[in-house]
Formats: C-alpha cells, structure tokens, sequence
C-alpha cells in the first residue's frame, strides 16, 4: 500500500489525498519513514542499473538511436476515454467498470452528430488533398534537375517558389532553387557524375543562377556561409561560384568558400581557380594552399597566398593518429617516438575510412593500443602534464547510455579506475540535451580513482561539425579546454597535483575497455602530448587544421 | 523531531549535535584532499539517491552530485576531522538541491515545503553512513541479479525505469494488461531484492 504511494511521489500529478497521507505516513510512522528512506535508494539504484542493463542490450542488439521494438510509445497513444475499460485506481490496481448501457434515443443522436461531423471530415480532407494536389500539380518540376541533394544532416530546406520544403536524400534541385542549412545543418549535393559540393551549417546556396550575363548548368551562389567545392576536371564551360564579393571560376579543384556580410574568403584544397573581385574587376589566380579574401568594400581583391600553414606542436608529442590508412583495421601511431602504439580497429565493419583521412565510426565499437600505454605512462607520469587533441565530428546520433561516450581514454575499468578520459556528455546522460557536453577526467592526487569530478564544457557545445578539442593540464594544477582554438572552461587545481596513473592500461579511442561506452561519429586526428600545449602551441593547432580538410570545411564523405 | 534525535544518539553514542550538523567527536587526523575527495565518492551513490529522493528527477539529481563534488574540490579544508564526510557532503547535496529546485522551477518540490522537509528528515534520519557506503555495494549485487532475468521482465524494468514509461504504456506496447504489467513489475522487483540481498551476504562472506 505505502509503496505504491510512494511510487507516485515519483510521478508527476500526485494528488491533494494522496499528499496529504504522505505527509501523515511520514510525520507519524516511524516504520514507513524507513521503508520510504529505503525506497528511495533502492529506486534510485534501480535508474542506474537499468540504464546500464538497457545499454548493454543497445550495444548487444547492434543497433543505433531508437529501437523500434523498445521505443518508448508516445503518451498520446494509449487509449483514453470511456471506451476504456480498465480504470485505474490507484497504480498497480485496476478495477474493471461497467459501462451504463447508453439509451437508445441519446444513442441514436449521437449516431447522427457522428455521421455529420464524419461527413465534414471526409468532405474537409477531400477539399484539403483537392488542394495540395492542385499545388504540387502547379509546382510539378518544369525546370530540369540539374543537382540532387546526396546527404542530409540536420534542418536542410529547399525553398521553391517561395515554398519551403525539408530537403531529403535525392532530392532534386532545378535553377533558382535554394538549398538552406539550419545552424546544425549539412547538405551533400551531387552535381552531375563526380562533382560534388558540401554546404555547411548556416549557409544558403542557390542553384543555376545566372552569371555575369551567361545562364549554365554549373553556377551556384553562395549567399552567405561555407561551401567546400569538389569538382572533376571535365565540367565544360566552367563551374561558376558566386558570392556577394566574388565569382570563382573553377576548373577541377577542390576547395572551400566562407562568405561572411563583410568578405568571401577562398582557400585551396588542390588545382586551381580564377577570383575576380566585384569591386575592381580584378582577377587573381589561386593556387593550392593558397587562400584569397575579397572584401565587400576594398577596392582591390586581396591575395593572402602562399603563406605557409601553421605547423603543429611537435614537441613532447607521445602518440599521433591521423586515419589516413584508408583501409584495413590497424591505425598506426605517426608520432615517431619509440615503439609506436598503434591501434587496433575491434569491429572493422563499424567503421569506414574516408578518402583522403579520417575514420568514421557508425556504430559502436572499440579502437584499443595494440599492447599497453606504457611508454605514454611513463613519459606523461615524468613529465607531470598532459594534453589530449582531437580533430573529430561527432555524429548526429548518440548512444543511448548512462554514462559519457569516450573519445579517448585510458582506463582498465570505469567503475574503478580511469587514468584519462575525453568524453561527448557528462554524467547525466539520460536527457539527450545533456549529451551536448564535453566532459574530461583525470586521475590525478585532487580526483578520484576514475577521475572525477570532471572538467564539462557548457551543453550545446558538442556540435556534428568537424571541431578541434583540445584538453590541458599543466603542473601547477590547471586544466583548461579549449574548442576550435577558444578556451570554454578552465579550473585551477592545487599546484602540488600530480598525475596519479595506474600503469599497465591500453589506450582507446570511441569506446572505453568494457565496450559499453561506445562513441559515434568521425576521427580526424587524435594526439597526446605529455606537456601542457601553450595557448599559441593550441591556436598553431587549431589553425594547422587537417590535412585536406583544413581549416574549416571537411570534405563529403 | 526532537524526540527521533534522542533517539539517533542513543543508538550512536560517540555522535553529538554541533550546530546543526552531525559530528563524530573522535581524534581523527585531518584528511588530505585525495583522502577527502576518495571519501566522499565512496557515498556517491547514495548522495544521488538523497538527491533524487528531494528533487524527485534522477538526472538533476546526478547533476546536484556532481556539482556539489566540483564544491568539495575548492572546500576541502573546510573540512574538519571531527566531522562526518558522509553527512558533511550531503550537506553540500542539499544546498545544490535547493539551487537546482529553485532555478528549474520545480513546483511540486518548492511548493510544498513540508513534505519536503519530511523527505528529507526521513532520508537523513534512516540512511546513514553506513547504509550510504554499502550503496556501491548494492549496486554492484543489483546488476549480477539483473543480469540474470529473463528478456521480458527485463524489458519491464528497462521500460519502466529508464525509458519512464508508464503501465499503461508499457502493457500497450507490450499487448498485456496494465495489471500484468504491474504485477510482472512487483514480482521482479522482489526477485530482485531477494537476489540482491543473497549476492551482498556472498560479498560480505568473501571479505
């Protein structure tokens, strides 16, 4: 009986009766104030096994994001009102009901109210779909496609007509059509056999629009936001970007396009384009790692090139993964210090690597060091400090689990013993908006054994675009995390903290030893320094990017 | 009340009342931060239940936890040998309760303040520093016990728990009846509790 009451003190709508027998139960007896004391701990137990128990069995079932089988039905579903003839009384208790037999009269006026308001129904829908057919008649394509939207990810629209339709995977796109992106939004968009443009969050692209008085199947323009372009060398006449400050004529090259209210900003992947500024006419040729910015007011486009990349803090760095073998499970070490620890790929058909670098992990699996850390342990442990690097773009989707889902990590059980960990989410992983963190522990003398508590970012900073983290921890006890260059949080710990690491532990990267905090989405580079990066070593990082998809556009996939 | 805290005291003789928190009066040696820190995560599960039993929302109660342990980090020294980690970093807990109940605007929480407050001297008063240390424990038992069931009640308890379904919406995902569901429920939990309870005697016997 109390039991059940105290059930419902968990649920929402506890009622004015059964507050107030609360209230006495707890006021007065002494014995339900134990078993209440008790309930609660046993509830609140029972969360976090069950939120193991339903990982395992996520990761068991393979599968990813919700479980048609499992998932939870919407509360609108369940069937409500007088036709329902189990009555609940109290939860656990379900008395059946009759139903009054309804008078034949009220029976009969309720048939006709229904056979009206059916009518009007059938009558409203078949003017509705009347309707919508007539506007999909009237806005049936008369222009011919000339691209087709090959990925979406995140709010995609194609605007028409001044109509707005969520974009989907081959959807086609006809001259004058727009392709918008939402501020988490990703389009892939084929254009013709092996030209290919990616439009990043935030950006508008119209399609086909006509150029400098000529009309051709390869112009786009690019209204404000990124574009990485990607075309073969065969497209004739040349494909045509567009943007408030510039035209670039392209032919076979790959690069990427930032347009901003104040400038457009160029930069070379590979080949060449040819820039003219709308403000002069003047014309720039740009070349591969060359990048131009054509400003909105200067009066002479500006040519930024030939300045050589930012290059990588290389000193102290203790392991380097780069994903460019393409194939195979292996990813070696690139650090080029003693004996490398390359890692091993657990479930190869859990990931695909990407042209040119990077490794996708689609579903859950592990990336573990071939045998364990021990030369990171003892150069780390030497030195006192650490920093931990990563180039990545988390998928859309997380894992439904109770705990942080590990990028990186260096532990041997996480119950127990975490040496290092970089993680998407904090502890509370159960509402999704809270997946949107960074999280970081480290063992050291002022944490725990698993390193808590942990350095979070602010929520909403996990985003599914490429993103360049960056976790510092120097001798003097501050810790300090950095996203694309900017540090977001930082602590100070006592200055005589020092690493407290358990030697004899493997390092993994997208999951952690036990295989149940499975992380999804893109490696593009991971490193661990056994120093403390200075904040001009972290924006020499951030600005040296990823080889071929630096520095802010990835290529698609 | 003050009766319950005659009581309190006559079954642990060795604490006073000091101010209003829970002291034990021996000579223990001051704790190092780690040794502080290490301390308090013992009684991490528990604090999230003292939590939760307040807030009556398990993730905020995660949060109030970990919040309050980013507090411990800077308050170590306040610490005094004479004091109990465990009663000392609830009292941490709370404060981050009231925060967080106050900023969510949690109404049925903040509205009724006496029940509130009876939860809380109810939790305070029957789970104490030892009940709180053998949380880990029995949590630990729980998850041997739950690997154990079968996939429905399994399924039940997953749905029930974590997804926060109801009855009504589990037995209509499940095409049963509510009170089968319930029942199923009830049933589970006791095997649970029985299971539980056999699994923590094992572990104590091993020690």
């Amino acid at each position: 009986m109390s039991e059940e009451l105290f059930e419902k003190y968990f649920e929402p709508g506890l009622s004015a009766e059964e507050t107030a027998e609360l209230k006495r139960l707890l006021r007065q007896d002494a014995d339900a104030q134990a078993v209440f004391a008790r309930f609660v701990q046993e509830r609140s137990l029972l969360i976090r096994a069950t939120g193991q128990l339903a990982a395992a069995r996520q990761l068991a079932s393979g599968a990813i994001g919700e479980d048609p089988a499992s998932a939870p039905a919407p509360r609108a579903a369940v069937p409500r009102g007088p036709q329902r003839r189990a009555v609940r009384v109290r939860r656990g208790q379900h008395r059946r009901v009759r139903v009054p037999a309804v008078q034949p009269a009220r029976a009969r006026a309720w048939g006709w109210r229904l056979t009206g308001i059916a009518a009007a129904v059938v009558v409203g829908f078949g003017l509705l779909l009347a309707g919508r057919l007539e506007r999909v008649r009237l806005a049936a394509p008369v222009r011919p496609a000339l691209a087709q939207v090959a990925e979406v990810r995140g709010q995609v629209f194609v605007l028409r007509d001044g109509r707005r339709t969520a974009a989907r995977t081959g959807h086609a796109l006809a001259a004058g059509d727009t392709v918008r992106t939402g501020p988490a939004g990703h389009a892939g968009i084929e254009w013709g056999i092996g030209h290919r443009l990616a439009l990043r969050a935030g950006s508008e692209l119209r399609v086909g629009t006509a150029a400098a008085g000529r009309t051709g199947p390869g112009h786009v323009r690019l209204a404000g936001g990124r574009l990485h372009v990607d075309i073969e060398p065969s497209l004739k006449p040349p494909f045509l970007v567009q943007t408030p400050h510039a035209r670039i004529a392209v032919v076979g090259t790959r690069f990427s396009v930032h347009v901003t209210d104040a400038h457009t900003r160029t930069e070379m992947d590979s080949g060449t384009v040819r820039i003219t500024a709308k403000a002069t006419g003047q014309d720039v040729e740009l070349r591969q790692g060359h990048y131009a910015i054509t400003g909105k007011d200067t009066a002479v486009a500006a040519l930024a090139g030939a300045g050589p990349r930012p290059v990588r803090a290389v000193r102290d760095l203790a392991v380097l993964y780069r994903f460019e073998a393409g194939a195979g499970a292996r990813v070696p070490d690139r650090a080029g210090v003693g004996t490398p620890i390359d890692l091993r790929i657990l479930d190869p058909n859990a990931v695909s690597w990407l042209p040119g670098g990077g490794l996708r992990v689609a579903r859950p699996t592990t990336l573990i060091s071939e045998q364990t850390a021990e030369r990171l342990f003892a150069a780390c442990m030497r030195r006192g400090e650490i920093t931990v690097e990563a180039w990545l773009r988390p998928a859309g989707d997380v894992i439904p689990q109770s705990h942080p889902a590990r990028i990186v990590g260096i532990a041997s059980d996480p119950l127990s013993n975490i040496n290092l960990m970089l993680a998407q989410g904090s502890v509370s992983e159960r509402e999704r908006a809270r997946s949107t963190r960074y999280s970081v522990r480290l063992r050291t003398s002022a944490t725990s054994d698993i390193g808590e508590p942990s350095l979070v970012t602010r929520t909403g900073a996990v985003q599914p675009r490429l993103t360049h983290l960056i976790f510092t921890h120097d001798r003097m006890g501050r810790e300090q995390f950095f996203i694309d260059g900017a540090r977001v949080s930082q602590r100070e710990q006592p200055a005589d903290t020092r690493l407290r690491w358990e030697p004899g532990r493997h390092l993994t990267l997208a999951n952690e030893m036990t295989h149940d905090r499975g992380w999804l989405g893109t490696l593009y580079t991971v490193a661990i320094y056994c120093r403390a990066l200075t904040d001009e070593e972290v924006a020499a990082n951030f600005q040296a990017g990823v080889p071929g998809v630096q520095p802010v556009a990835a290529r698609l996939p | 009340m003050f009766f319950q805290v005659f009581l309190h005291q006559k079954e642990h003789p060795e604490i006073d009342r000091i101010g209003d928190e829970t002291t034990i009066s021996s000579g223990m040696p001051q704790l190092t931060q780690r040794e502080v820190m290490q301390e308090a995560f013992r009684y991490r599960e528990a604090l999230i239940a003292y939590a939760y039993g307040l807030l009556r929302d398990w993730s905020l109660a995660e949060d109030a936890v970990q919040e309050a342990f980013l507090v411990l980090l800077d308050k170590w020294r306040e610490y005094k040998p004479e004091y109990k980690v465990y009663t000392w970093v609830r009292r941490m807990v709370f404060y981050k309760v009231q925060e967080l109940s106050r900023s969510r605007k949690r109404e049925q929480v903040s509205q009724d303040e006496e029940l509130f407050g009876l939860v809380r001297h109810a939790i305070d008063r029957y789970i104490d520093e030892d009940a709180a240390a053998r949380q880990g424990q029995m949590l630990k038992a729980l998850r041997l016990c739950m690997a154990k069931l079968d996939a429905s009640a399994a399924r039940i308890l997953v749905s029930y728990y974590w997804d926060r379904l109801s009855c009504d919406q589990i037995a209509a995902q499940l095409k049963r009846t509510v009170n089968a569901v319930w029942l199923a429920l009830s049933r589970t939990r006791k095997k649970l509790r029985q299971c539980a309870a056999r699994e923590l005697a094992e572990m104590e016997a091993v020690r």
